[in-house]
């Protein structure tokens, strides 16, 4: 076996505290909740090392998604039904159509028969989509 | 495409034919004025005269244009 180079001595004396160092932080790390979590960083000459493992370890659990934003007013409810099927319930009738438009204070239904209805929002008390 | 309030978009279809539903019934005719608070409807009769219904915009639940009058 040929004699090592200096650089290979060199590399070689890094190597061996690499693996020293990972010994160590396992031993040190008892407050982990299992198996091995450390980070490890070795600066060579012309060379950046970084390793980070983790190992059996598990991560937080990301936080759970966002639910749907609910509608809080009837309005919001209009808006989402832009352009579905709907039936609205007003004092005296219910009209069945195709919502179009949700203005400030009205809104547009066309019915099968092609008539346009201007519901006043304030006078809907049911809303429900077909 | 439209107006943003119940009122003014009436008020660009003067001279249609509206029947217009409240809480006790419906009136029907020739819309002929829109105010913020008034709209006024001439209901067509066979009689020589048409009968002039003021309505209050707060009391109308709905207004119907049948699709001849769109």
């Amino acid at each position: 076996m040929s004699p090592l180079t200096d650089r290979q001595r060199s590399l070689l004396t890094l190597a061996n505290q690499l693996s020293q160092n990972l010994i160590n932080n396992t031993g040190n790390n008892s407050d982990s909740n299992s198996g091995i979590n450390t980070d490890v960083s070795v600066d060579l000459p012309g060379l950046d090392l970084d390793v980070d493992l983790n190992l059996g370890r598990r991560r937080p659990d990301p936080a759970p998604p966002a639910p749907p934003a609910r509608p809080t007013t009837m309005r919001e409810v209009l808006l989402s039904l832009v352009n579905e099927r709907v039936q609205v319930t007003t004092p005296m009738d219910v009209i069945t159509g195709t919502l179009i438009a949700v203005r400030n204070d009205y809104i547009v239904v066309i019915e099968n028969s092609g008539a346009q209805v201007l519901i006043r929002i304030d006078k809907i008390e049911l809303v429900s989509e077909l | 495409m439209f107006e943003n309030t119940f009122a003014a978009e009436l008020a660009t279809r003067i001279g249609t034919t509206v029947e217009v539903f409240t809480d006790n019934g419906m009136t029907d005719g020739i819309l002929s004025n829109v105010t913020p608070d008034l709209v006024l409807v001439i209901e067509v009769t066979t009689g020589y005269e048409n009968e002039k219904v003021y309505v209050s915009v707060d009391a109308i639940n709905y207004a119907r244009f049948p699709a001849a009058a769109v």
